[in-house]
């Protein structure tokens, strides 16, 4: 199926792949090579397509211990923070420190599918 | 012919179609361009809707085509400029135009984008088109475009849809199809504006019964396959875009519901398959809730049927044809729908037996995984998932298992033993004929596997290794190297949820066993690579256990010392080695002796991994660091040392034999001399990576115990001025040497660099704690403000060579980031920069940056110049040099961040140009005055924005006082100065 009706996060807009691609269609507007409408048809493809590979191709994966400082659950975004973090990567023996993360994870399905 | 050279634009309608049919013939890409470009012009000039109707009835389809398209531009861009009645006319006009289509058979590339102009003329005029699909209907059935306010007159669609010939039921589908289609893509902003569910939705009641004279088991025998495929395709459309209409607005269009029954008919007809499979995978997958309960009901019946026998059993057999795979997806999709219901029920329905076990079953269809079977990853992914929900389910019943879980259990061990099998590597010459991404794609599959291990331990316990020990027993007694492997590879995969488990090491007791052991430490090296690499890999996995079972680690490192002269190995063995030494630092005391040794006879092979001997100087290290006195450890650091420092004269030897050659590049050792160089960079680097190996392992391990009683006691200073600051100074000569002959080399630089970051994060005093001059090579002057104000000299020196900016990004980006770190601790270094003009050329050089267009640089220095602007007070007579450089430099910071702010920066830039912006307003003054002259400055980029717009950004900002909201103001600013081609995104 085309998945015309599905709809995904826009999320990883914010990331740094997603604000590199908005700056290239900011420029490519400026130039009047495309219209802004292609310029959202391109950022809905993305939003499919990072969601995608994501799920699908990044094999890579790492390991992480740290203090749970806080968390919530609102609107079926589950927020945790977590303090003094060390991160383990795969295929590697050294470890990065951070004194504070950030997690945010949405369902992976939208309101309306599965759970 | 116009001249598309020159820009002119064509003067007849003979001109336009020589310059259409020169765009659809090939020719150079050049001069595509500018045909294009010259067409594009008349689309979008106010003569293009008379363009488009005098090349409709052109009789050359490209032409054609070619209006059809040139309505679509105009409608996308300038449907404003038509009035009620034009908008009406219009449609009378493209309806009419479909109609001769269907009388003359156009062909389906004209006949499409037609459908799709009409599309686009319900995006604009969605609100007077409502009932378009009956509309369109109404005037096909009627051989006339009839006015949209006779629609009262239409019948009713049930007779509509039977006075419709097939090739118009088409035109309508696609029609349909694109509606759905097109309104799916937009974008909720737009959604809500436009309300396109309110006008998309009262089209279902028309589009429904259509479909359905096609899709239903009644008539589809009639009726020919294309045609049913595009009512198909349409209610595919349909039911993927009621899902968007759920999600937006919680809206059900239960007409389709209707058709789903007739349309789960349509999966035997071999015409309809492939759409109507897909369209059951994907409403199964996304949005399940569209089915009831007897459609599911119905799918399971399906499954139960012969057809559906007969498709999975071509599929476990080894037809993977796209449509066989298909089946496979669906059997798959329902499975995922289900699974709780599935689990759940597992004792007390036989169905649900029936169909899990089928579904284990496509584990283990014929071939190799991934190469042959293509089944097997999505069908290990329902097993992984069916995994993760027996563990949300673990004490959901009062602490206690649930009762279906022993029936899950043995159903997933099932399904375990089939992926152990597809594990295995198939013979070492099968596998490496396959492609690349076939090898990668298996290993990941294995990975995959060793996932559901993992998760499924969470249910079982310790017990599950048992099931892996039996295997590696059977399968080393009966030399089976693939299952070896296999059973090897799952077991190493319980390395880190099994660790805590008191009964770990007895269950491992059976596993590193003195038969096994011998198996690969034998003389006749039967054993294949990859069963020694999982091997290897499960030593290291594991090495924690030799440390309370000592009586096998003399001969598992008897294997790892062995495995280091195989090229294959040596990199995992040399890592195995670094672990059992590490965990085992203590115990392999009485034998460091031993290890210096073994090292000895490792060392004279320089075929051998720098990387390799790094893991093993790290291994040895750290057992010198279990050594209880800082004097004790000298003699063996001298040792390791001593076989570092021959690879560093080698080195220095061969670069001091080398020929010197004009034509040779003298900065490039591997260019001089024969490949002397080359040999002379890899022992350097060689060396250098020892160096660190070393200072890895010598660190004092961080999971120590902590002493709280103990009393802080003065540091040692054992290493920097008794007797082990002899290790010091070999160690820093050892650098300085190599460093002053291949210090132009980035590989050496980076070593060197890494031997002094194992230093610099050390707690204690050890031999690669060295003072921070020595770090700074003694050139850099005393004590660390004194190096600090050396390398302020030097890298300002640096920028000033640079000139501007943009002449080398990277060089600027790191410059000021050496600038910006000074800041916060260190500020009077760079304000008691001398001379004073070096000091206002690096400040005028960040605002060069900030109002750049490299985004790095620029980023940079928005960091110099928010925590510039932000320092805290400073004790005079520095707090009056920095208000005397902010006063100065004031207005020209206000002014390089409005001219980023009024357009120039790009979407992603204005976050970090906020951050010195808050600043201003916060701790300047003057901050208005600055800012608003900057905003009035003729340098301002932007000239779509009014000085009351200006006054009213400034107004915002300065109200907010810093606060994050200011960050919204300035990007909506950002926004109204670039126009609105830019409001695209939210």
């Amino acid at each position: 199926m085309a998945a015309t009706g599905q709809s995904f996060y826009e999320l990883y807009r914010r990331s740094s792949i997603g604000m590199a691609l908005t700056d290239t269609l900011d420029d490519l507007i400026s130039e009047r090579r495309i219209e802004p409408q292609l310029a959202m048809k391109i950022l809905a493809n993305f939003d499919r397509s990072i969601t995608e590979v994501l799920a699908d191709k990044v094999k890579a994966r790492l390991t992480f211990k740290g203090h749970l400082d806080t968390y919530r659950f609102c609107d079926e975004v589950w927020t945790f923070l977590i303090k003094d973090v060390t991160f383990k990567m795969e295929n590697s023996s050294q470890t990065v420190q951070a004194d504070k993360v950030k997690i945010v994870s949405c369902n992976s399905k939208r309101p309306g599918d599965p759970q | 012919m116009a001249n598309v050279d020159s820009g002119q634009l064509p003067t007849s309608l003979e001109e336009v179609e020589a310059l259409i049919r020169q765009l659809y013939s090939p020719g150079r890409s050049d001069q595509v361009v500018k045909t294009q470009e010259t067409l594009q012009k008349l689309q979008r000039s106010p003569e293009g809707w008379q363009l488009a109707s005098s090349l409709m009835n052109n009789r050359d389809q490209q032409i054609r085509f070619f209006a059809a398209l040139t309505f679509i531009v105009k409608l996308n861009t300038d449907a404003k400029s038509l009035g009620e009645e034009d908008a009406q006319a219009l449609l009378q006009t493209l309806i009419g135009w479909l109609i001769r289509c269907m009388e003359i058979s156009e062909g389906a590339l004209v006949v499409r984008k037609l459908c799709s102009t009409l599309v686009a003329y319900f995006m604009q005029f969605s609100t007077s088109w409502e009932r378009c699909l009956k509309h369109l209907m109404y005037s096909l059935c009627n051989n006339e475009a009839r006015p949209y306010s006779s629609l009262d007159e239409a019948p009713e669609t049930e007779i509509l849809r039977h006075s419709l010939s097939d090739a118009k039921a088409v035109a309508v589908f696609w029609v349909a199809t694109t509606l759905v289609e097109e309104v799916g893509k937009t974008d909720s902003n737009s959604m809500k504006q436009h309300k396109f569910h309110r006008q998309v939705v009262p089209n279902v009641d028309d589009i429904v019964p259509l479909i359905s004279k096609y899709i239903n088991n009644n008539v589809t025998e009639a009726a020919h396959g294309t045609v049913k495929q595009e009512a198909m395709k349409c209610f595919q459309a349909w039911v993927s875009y009621s899902h968007r209409a759920f999600i937006d607005d919680e809206i059900v269009l239960e007409p389709l519901r209707n058709l789903i029954k007739p349309a789960l008919m349509c999966l035997v007809d071999d015409d309809l398959y492939e759409t109507t499979v897909e369209l059951f995978s994907d409403v199964l997958a996304n949005y399940s809730k569209f089915l009831h309960k007897e459609d599911f009901e119905t799918l399971q019946s399906l499954f139960n049927s012969p057809w559906a026998q007969e498709r999975y059993e071509r599929l476990i057999n080894g037809d993977f044809d796209f449509d066989s795979l298909q089946f496979g997806m669906f059997m798959i999709a329902f499975g995922d729908a289900t699974v709780q219901n599935l689990t759940k029920n597992l004792g007390t329905d036989p169905q649900c037996q029936q169909y899990l076990s089928a579904l284990c079953g496509l584990l283990g269809a014929e071939g190799h995984a991934i190469h042959d079977d293509k089944i097997y990853v999505p069908a290990l992914e329902f097993w992984n998932t069916l995994v993760e929900t027996m563990v949300d389910d673990i004490y959901s019943e009062g602490g206690k298992h649930p009762a279906w879980f022993p029936t899950a259990q043995a159903l997933v061990m099932q399904a375990i033993e089939r992926c152990w099998r597809k594990s295995q590597f198939p013979p070492a010459n099968e596998f490496s004929s396959w492609d690349s991404v076939d090898r990668i794609g298996f290993k990941d599959a294995r990975r995959d596997f060793s996932d559901l291990l993992q998760q499924f331990f969470l249910t079982t316990g310790i017990p599950l290794l048992q099931v892996f020990i039996d295997l590696i027993q059977k399968s080393a007694a009966s030399r089976n190297w693939a299952e070896l492997e296999a059973s090897i590879y799952c077991l190493g995969g319980f390395s880190d949820t099994s660790s805590e488990d008191p009964l770990r090491d007895e269950y491992l007791d059976k596993v590193f066993t003195p038969s096994l052991l011998d198996l690969f430490t034998g003389p006749h090296k039967e054993v294949p690579r990859p069963t020694m690499q999982s091997f290897l890999d499960l030593i290291i996995g594991y090495s924690e256990y030799f440390k309370h079972r000592t009586q096998a680690l003399p001969k598992v490192l008897t294997f790892v010392f062995q495995a280091t002269s195989s090229p294959n190995l040596a990199k995992k063995a040399s890592k195995a080695i670094t672990r059992l030494c590490s965990d085992c630092r203590k115990i392999l005391l009485p034998e460091l002796g031993a290890f210096l040794q073994q090292y000895r006879n490792i060392a004279s092979n320089y075929s051998l991994d720098g990387s390799v001997k790094e893991s093993i100087m790290e291994g040895i290290a750290s057992i010198i660091q279990a050594l209880e006195k800082e004097e004790q450890r000298v003699a063996p650091l001298e040792q390791l040392l001593n076989f570092i420092e021959a690879d560093v004269e080698q080195s220095l030897l061969l670069l001091s034999s080398i020929v010197p050659s004009q034509e040779r590049d003298q900065s490039d050792p591997s260019q001089m001399d024969g490949g002397r160089g080359a040999m002379a960079l890899e022992l350097g680097v060689t060396a250098f990576k020892c160096l660190a190996g070393i200072a890895k392992g010598i660190q004092i391990p961080d999971d120590g115990p902590v002493d709280l009683e103990k009393r802080e006691s003065r540091s040692s200073t054992f290493w920097t001025e008794g007797e082990g600051s002899r290790i010091q100074q070999r160690i820093y000569s050892m650098m300085c040497r190599m460093y002053d002959a291949l210090g132009n080399r980035g590989e050496i630089v980076e070593e060197v660099c890494d031997i002094w970051r194992q230093g610099f994060r050390e707690m204690e005093p050890g031999p690669f704690v060295m003072p921070p001059n020595m770090a700074a090579h003694n050139k850099w002057g005393d004590g660390l403000g004194g190096v600090l104000a050396a390398l302020l000299a030097w890298v300002a020196s640096l920028l000033h060579t640079l000139g501007e900016p943009g002449n080398d990004p990277e060089l600027t980006q790191t410059g000021i980031e050496f600038v910006f770190r000074l800041l916060p601790k260190y500020s009077h270094v760079l304000l008691n920069h001398q001379p004073s003009s070096s000091l206002e050329f690096v400040f005028m050089f960040t605002l060069k940056a900030l109002a750049g267009s490299d985004p790095l640089p620029k980023q940079a220095a928005a960091e110099f110049w928010a925590t510039f602007i932000g320092l805290p007070n400073q004790p005079e007579p520095l707090q009056a040099s920095v208000n005397n450089a902010i006063q100065h430099l004031g207005p020209l910071l206000a002014q390089a961040l409005i001219y980023n702010i009024g357009g120039h920066a790009a979407r992603s830039e204005l976050d970090k140009l906020c951050e010195p912006v808050k600043k201003l307003v916060v701790r300047q003054v003057n901050a208005r005055t600055w800012l608003e002259a900057a905003l009035l400055d003729p340098s301002f980029p932007s000239d779509i924005v009014s000085d009351k717009d200006k006054q009213l950004f400034l107004q915002k900002i300065m109200n907010l006082r810093g606060a994050r909201g200011t960050n919204q103001v300035v990007r909506e600013f950002w926004l109204t100065c670039r126009g609105t081609n830019f409001a695209y995104v939210s």
